[in-house]
C-alpha cells in the first residue's frame, strides 16, 4: 500500500510537472497601463511586421509554409529597394499553438519590436490575441484563420483567406446538388475551425434539404480513428464529411478503407497537406475537397520562384501570406506605417492581383475569395470546379 | 451487433499496444521503482529507428528494438544508476526521466521535425470476418503481442536471470544477500522493459508513421494501465493495457467521441479513489499489509 501511495504521489506530481513543462515560458507583464502607440511618431528604420506563427509542435507544418511566404515576399520587396526606400523586417515568435503564449508574443511584438502589425495564425491563439488587438489598437492581420464571423470578434482584424463557412457551403452545395447524396457523416478534428466548418456544413447541408446523421469528433494528434467510423458507418451516410487540419485527416481516410467502409469521402482544405497525403496513401483517390487556391493564371512565377528559394511547393497559405505581406507593403507605401495608416490602406486596396487570386477587402475587412473543388486523380490534386 | 463485435476488436488491436508498452514499463517500475517517464522517449526513439530504417521493412523492427534496448540502457547507466549510488529520491529520478524525455522529443524535432513521417503510406489489404472486415496487419499485431508476452513469461519463469528479476521486485534486500548483483540486474531489466517499447514503437509506428511527440501520450496510457492492472502484478499490466483500448473504443457506443478521454481518465481516478490496489494487485497488497 505505502508502494502505491508512492507511485500516486509521484504520478501526481509528475501530472504538475508536466503542466508546467507544456506551460509557456513567457508570461505577460501584469502592466498593460496605456501601452504607447505602435509605430510612435518616429520614424523607425526598418518597417518591422510581427508573426504569430507555430513553428514547433502540432502546427509547426503550417507555420513553415506561413513564414516561408511571408519571407518570399519581403524578400523580394526588399530586393526591389523596399518601401519608401526602407527595408521590411519580419519579425517571427513561435505561438506554439498555444493562446497563452500567443497573448505573450503579441504584446511582445507591440511593446518590444513596436510593430503596428502582427500577422495572427491559427484559430484559437489568434482569438485569445485580438482582445490586445484592440487594447493597443494595432492591426491584426490573419492569412490563415478560418474560423467563421471573425470581423465581428475585434475593429482591427483583417482576413486574406477563404474562411471555414465558405467552404463548407460550398461543399454542401456540391454533394447535395451535384453528388444527389442526401444522408451524410461528419468526422472532425475537436478544434475550433474544425468544429466550426463542420457545424456550418450541417446548418448548410440541412438547410438545402440533406441530413447529417452522425457527428463525431476525435483529439488533435489521434491517431486510432477507427472508433469514431464504426460508430458512424451504423447511422448508414451515404458519405462522410472529413474536416480537420492535420495526418488525422489522412489515418480517417486510410482506416476508413481497411475497415471496408467504402463510402466517399469529402474534405477541406487541409486534405492536401503533405502529411494527410502520405497516410492516405491511395486510399485518397476520389475525395473531393474545398481549398482557397494559387491562381492557375498570376501564381505560375510565384511558384517556381518559391520552389527555387525553398525546394518545395507552396501551398495556399503559403500564397495567402505572400499577397499579405505584399498588400501590408502596398498600404505602408500609400498611408504610413501607423496601425491606423495600414487599416486606411488596406481598406483602399481593390482588385490587388495576388498569386491566390484578385483580392479586395469588403465592409468586414474579410477578402472576397473564389472556393475551389479539387479531386484527388491517380495521387495528384487535381483541379474539379471553381464555387463563387 | 456488427458495430459492437467490430469495436471490440478494434479494442484489442488498440490494446495490444498500450499492453506492450504497459509490460515494460511494469518491468521497470516494478523492479528499480523508478517512474520511468523516458520510457515515452525510448519508445519515440524506436519509432524513429524504424523510421531511418524503413527501406528494410517488414525487418525495420530490428533496429527498432536495437535503438531501444540501447536507449533504454544508456538511461538506466547514464541518469538512473548515479542518482541511485546517490540515494536520490523518487522525486529525483522523476525530474531526471522527464528531463531525459524532453531532450529526446526536441533533439528529434530538431533533426526531423515536427510533422509526422511515414513508413510506408496508404491502407493495409484487409480480410472480411463475416460481418467485420480487419486489416491483416492488425491481426498480426495482436499475434505479435500474445507471442511477446508469452517470451517475457517464460523468461521471467524459466531463466535465472528472470527469476533473479522476480526477486529483485520482491525484495531488493534480500537478492544482494543470495550474491545477485542488483545494479547488473537493473540493467537487464531496462533492456529488458525497453526493447518491449522498441516493440510496440515499430508495431505502431508501421501502421501510423512517427512523430517527435508520440511518446508522451502512450506514456501515460501505459503508466495508467498499470495502475488499473494493479502495481506489483505483471499481468494486470497487460489486462489493464487490453481493458484501455476496450475502453476507449468502446465507449463510443453510448457517448459521443468527445468523453473518449475523458473516459479514461475518470477510471483512473475511480480506481484510485475506490480500489486503489487496482483491479487484480489485491494479492500483493494482503501480502504487504
Amino acid at each position: 500500500m505505502a508502494r502505491f501511495m508512492q507511485l500516486a504521489a509521484v504520478l501526481a506530481s509528475g501530472l504538475v510537472a508536466l503542466t508546467l513543462a507544456c506551460a509557456p515560458q513567457a508570461s505577460p507583464t501584469a502592466s498593460p497601463a496605456a501601452p504607447a502607440p505602435a509605430g510612435g511618431s518616429r520614424e523607425p528604420d526598418v518597417y518591422k511586421i510581427g508573426a504569430s506563427f507555430p513553428m514547433t509542435g502540432p502546427g509547426a507544418t503550417f507555420g513553415t509554409f506561413f513564414s516561408q511566404g511571408s519571407l518570399l515576399a519581403i524578400e523580394e520587396i526588399n530586393a526591389a529597394g523596399g518601401v519608401k526606400g526602407k527595408q521590411l523586417e519580419l519579425v517571427i515568435e513561435d505561438n506554439k499553438v498555444d493562446p497563452a503564449t500567443g497573448v505573450a508574443i503579441y504584446r511582445k511584438l507591440v511593446e518590444v519590436d513596436k510593430v503596428p502589425i502582427v500577422l495572427i495564425t491559427f484559430t484559437n491563439v489568434g482569438l485569445a490575441q485580438l482582445p490586445i488587438a484592440d487594447e493597443t489598437r494595432t492591426v491584426a492581420f490573419t492569412a490563415a484563420m478560418i474560423t467563421p464571423g471573425l470581423s465581428e470578434k475585434s475593429e482591427w482584424i483583417f482576413r486574406n483567406t477563404v474562411g471555414a463557412d465558405l467552404e463548407s457551403q460550398a461543399m454542401a452545395k456540391y454533394i447535395y446538388n451535384e453528388r444527389g447524396l442526401r444522408r451524410i457523416a461528419t468526422i472532425f478534428q475537436n478544434q475550433d475551425a474544425a468544429l466550426a466548418g463542420a457545424q456550418e456544413f450541417k446548418r448548410a447541408f440541412e438547410q438545402l434539404g440533406g441530413r447529417v446523421v452522425a457527428e463525431e469528433s476525435y483529439d488533435i494528434g489521434a491517431v486510432d480513428l477507427r472508433p469514431q467510423l464504426l460508430k458512424v458507418r451504423s447511422a448508414n451516410p451515404e458519405g462522410i464529411y472529413n474536416v480537420g487540419r492535420d495526418a488525422s485527416m489522412g489515418y480517417l481516410v486510410k482506416q476508413a478503407a481497411e475497415i471496408g467502409f467504402r463510402v466517399p469521402q469529402f474534405a477541406n482544405t487541409s486534405l492536401e497537406l503533405p502529411d494527410v497525403i502520405n497516410a492516405a496513401g491511395e486510399a485518397i483517390e476520389g475525395i473531393v475537397y474545398t481549398t482557397g487556391a494559387l491562381d492557375p493564371e498570376t501564381s505560375r512565377d510565384f511558384v517556381s520562384r518559391y520552389r527555387q528559394r525553398w525546394g518545395t511547393d507552396p501551398e495556399v497559405f503559403a500564397g495567402n501570406h505572400y499577397d499579405a505581406i505584399r498588400m501590408i507593403a502596398k498600404a505602408i507605401e500609400t498611408n504610413g506605417y501607423t496601425a491606423e495608416g495600414i487599416r486606411a490602406g488596406l481598406l483602399a486596396i481593390k482588385d490587388f492581383p495576388g498569386v491566390t487570386g484578385k483580392t479586395s477587402f469588403d465592409g468586414k475587412r474579410e477578402a472576397t475569395k473564389t472556393v475551389i473543388l479539387k479531386i484527388f486523380r491517380n495521387g495528384q490534386p487535381t483541379f474539379l470546379k471553381s464555387v463563387d | 451487433m456488427d458495430t459492437l463485435a467490430a469495436l471490440v476488436l478494434n479494442g484489442f488491436i488498440t490494446g495490444a499496444i498500450y499492453a506492450v508498452m504497459a509490460l515494460g514499463f511494469a518491468l521497470i517500475y516494478n523492479t528499480t521503482r523508478v517512474f520511468h517517464i523516458a520510457h515515452g522517449a525510448v519508445f519515440t526513439l524506436a519509432g524513429y529507428g524504424a523510421f531511418l530504417a524503413r527501406a528494410l521493412l517488414p525487418l525495420a523492427w530490428v533496429p527498432a528494438v536495437v535503438f531501444a534496448t540501447i536507449a533504454g540502457i544508456l538511461i538506466e547507466v547514464l541518469v538512473y544508476a548515479p542518482i541511485r549510488r546517490r540515494s536520490g529520491s523518487l522525486e529525483t529520478y522523476f525530474i531526471a526521466s522527464l528531463g531525459v524525455y524532453f531532450i529526446v522529443q526536441n533533439a528529434l524535432q530538431l533533426v526531423f521535425g515536427t510533422e509526422a513521417r511515414q513508413l510506408r503510406s496508404g491502407p493495409f489489404e484487409s480480410v472480411s470476418l463475416g460481418v467485420i472486415s480487419v486489416s491483416y496487419y492488425h491481426l498480426l499485431v495482436l499475434l505479435v503481442a500474445v507471442v511477446a508476452f508469452t517470451l517475457v513469461q517464460l523468461v521471467l519463469t524459466h531463466t535465472r536471470t528472470g527469476k533473479a528479476i522476480r526477486a529483485l521486485a520482491d525484495n531488493p534486500g534480500l537478492t544482494a544477500a543470495l550474491g545477485i548483483d542488483p545494479d547488473r540486474l537493473q540493467v537487464v531489466v531496462f533492456a529488458l522493459g525497453s526493447a518491449l517499447a522498441g516493440l510496440g514503437a515499430y508495431l505502431l509506428a508501421f501502421d501510423l508513421g512517427v512523430r517527435p511527440d508520440m511518446g508522451l501520450q502512450i506514456l501515460l496510457i501505459a503508466a495508467i494501465s498499470v495502475i488499473l492492472g494493479g502495481v506489483g502484478y505483471l499481468p494486470g499490466a497487460i489486462i489493464g493495457g487490453f481493458l484501455l483500448g476496450l475502453l476507449q473504443s468502446l465507449v463510443l457506443l453510448p457517448l459521443s467521441s468527445v468523453w473518449q478521454n475523458v473516459v479514461t481518465f475518470a477510471v483512473l481516478i475511480l480506481v484510485l479513489l475506490f480500489r486503489p490496489q487496482g483491479l487484480f494487485g489485491g494479492r500483493l497488497v494482503t501480502r504487504r499489509a
